[in-house]
């Protein structure tokens, strides 16, 4: 499910992607009210996003019906390169978590978890030393 | 503090428990006429009212606490410090005579029921939440997760160091009648208990249940025809740094409390060294890891040495947590910190009595929210 250029290039990928550096651009500048920075932003954001793991954290527990059978799983803040200190809520997969480091550069890629969503989730960038 | 000089004056709990069948009114009744039992003083005497949990008025119509010249439903705050600090401000500023701050907090559905989909961790509204949820992150244990995964990272703190908090904070349950958990809880316990979101584990997190706590806050001088011993509002300070969104939060291991730290000493001429003891939110350890060194009652990023070699202890530097901390006496939501501190200053805390007690500081919350409050013997 991860990687599929198709997949890349379709829109509600891009459009996912967008809300979800918007979200981390607004925050992280709304006192510069920077709406116009962010969607100059986004525009420029390609699929090969990378990005480093500021924080992760192994869910053991389900919280929701939907993630029983996916338990335990990784949830990761990560940090853009595009913008230091850009950060956003993630899925870190492809790696166990005892190997997962702080700093780690991870790219991104999709998975569909329904017809109408898709997310994008980060695994380990390869050919990248941390 | 501006205004008049304030203090508190009761304290009470509900019958505080698991699953009590009981409602959020039926909590507040009891943790009210506790802490008015606590006083000596009658509802006539209220005539303020604030709240988290249920709403004031009708806690206070309920009473008989009629008319009320202040009142206040705090909404998502952090926890207990908000309805606590403005009592005690419309005490200061002559807005109350007599203002009870209430925590009501009913017992939060299990991840086996929320698993399962008969409930569901708030309502769903989608706001930022929709940048959350598909990745599966719903719980607060899981921010929580991220902010002492990356303290583990920072500090020099080991996941020993908070097996051995949690064995110290159960050792002061064990002394504490009012605890839910009392039995004595070893290092290995704690280590073979099983992770909730690595490298959070279970006795990381405060024990839900049902539970009403009330405080009352008068000025000075009507404490002083009271029945207990007055103990004083020094200072308080409530404190924002960030929007609700715990996992954006631009620095995981120096949050609010830090920021909240500052305006609290800024409001006092007293410092860290001259606190006797100090009652920390526990809703997960890392917090009160993040508060023992934003208060500077330990070296910066050395809360888990200063843990280790005993510090909090009864008899370490900082007795810490004193009644077992909401891991053990339930979660009170911060509640039980101000009691707690406040009994240690009217020398009410028997075996866990922290010796000629006469400054305290308790506070609540971390990431992007928190408050405190110091407080002193009359």
């Amino acid at each position: 499910m991860h990687g599929d250029s198709d997949q890349l290039a379709s829109g509600s990928h891009a459009v996912f992607f967008e809300e979800l550096l918007n979200y981390g651009l607004d925050r992280s500048f709304a006192q510069a009210q920077s709406s116009e920075v962010a969607k100059d932003q986004s525009q420029s954001i390609t699929p090969q996003v990378t990005a480093t793991v500021y924080s992760f954290t192994e869910t053991r527990k389900a919280f929701h019906p939907f993630f029983v059978d996916r338990i335990p799983y990784l949830v990761v803040v990560v940090e853009l390169e595009e913008q230091p200190g850009l950060r956003v809520v993630s899925n870190l997969v492809g790696v166990a978590e005892p190997d997962v480091r702080f700093g780690m550069p991870v790219t991104v890629g999709f998975e569909q978890l329904a017809p109408d969503l898709t997310i994008p989730v980060f695994s380990p960038a390869t050919g990248v030393t941390p | 503090m501006i205004g008049r000089k304030v203090a508190i004056v009761g304290v009470g709990y509900s019958s505080v428990g698991r699953h009590t069948g009981r409602s959020e009114a039926h909590h507040a009744s009891q943790a009210a006429l506790a802490a008015l039992d606590d006083a000596g003083l009658t509802v006539a005497d209220v005539d303020g009212v604030t709240t988290w949990g249920g709403d004031a008025i009708d806690f206070a119509h309920m009473l008989g606490i009629t008319p009320v010249r202040w009142h206040l439903n705090a909404g998502t705050s952090p926890a207990f410090v908000t309805p606590a600090v403005h009592a005690a401000m419309a005490v200061a500023t002559g807005h109350a005579e007599v203002c009870m701050a209430w925590r009501i907090m009913m017992q939060q559905p299990s991840s086996a029921a929320l698993s399962a989909g008969g409930a569901s961790l708030g309502a769903p509204n989608m706001g930022d939440t929709q940048f959350a949820y598909p990745f599966g992150d719903f719980s607060p244990t899981q921010w929580a997760g991220l902010l002492m995964n990356r303290y583990l990272h920072e500090s020099d703190a080991t996941e020993e160091d908070f097996a051995q908090f949690a064995v110290v904070q159960r050792e002061y349950a064990h002394r504490n009648p009012d605890a839910l958990q009392r039995d004595l809880l070893t290092a290995e316990q704690y280590l073979a208990a099983p992770y909730i979101s690595k490298p959070l584990r279970l006795l990381d997190c405060d024990y839900p249940c049902d539970s009403g706590s009330a405080v009352i806050f008068t000025t000075e001088e009507r404490a002083r025809d009271l029945r207990q011993p007055a103990v004083l509002v020094e200072a308080s300070a409530l404190s924002a740094i960030h929007n609700m969104s715990f996992e954006t939060l631009p620095d995981m291991v120096r949050t609010s409390p830090a920021h909240c730290a500052e305006v609290l000493w800024s409001r006092t001429d007293l410092r860290p060294a001259d606190v006797d003891c100090a009652q920390l939110y526990d809703g997960f350890s890392v917090i009160t890891f993040q508060w023992l060194e934003g208060l500077g009652l330990c070296d910066p990023g050395g809360a888990g040495p200063f843990v280790r070699a005993g510090g909090t202890r009864l008899t370490g530097a900082m007795p810490t947590n004193t009644d077992g901390g909401a891991c053990n006496v339930g979660r009170r939501h911060g509640a039980n910190f101000c009691i707690e501190a406040t009994r240690q200053l009217r020398g009410q805390c028997g075996d866990r009595q922290v010796d000629g007690a006469e400054v305290a500081v308790w506070a609540n919350a971390v990431g992007p929210f928190s408050g405190a409050m110091l407080l002193t013997k009359g």
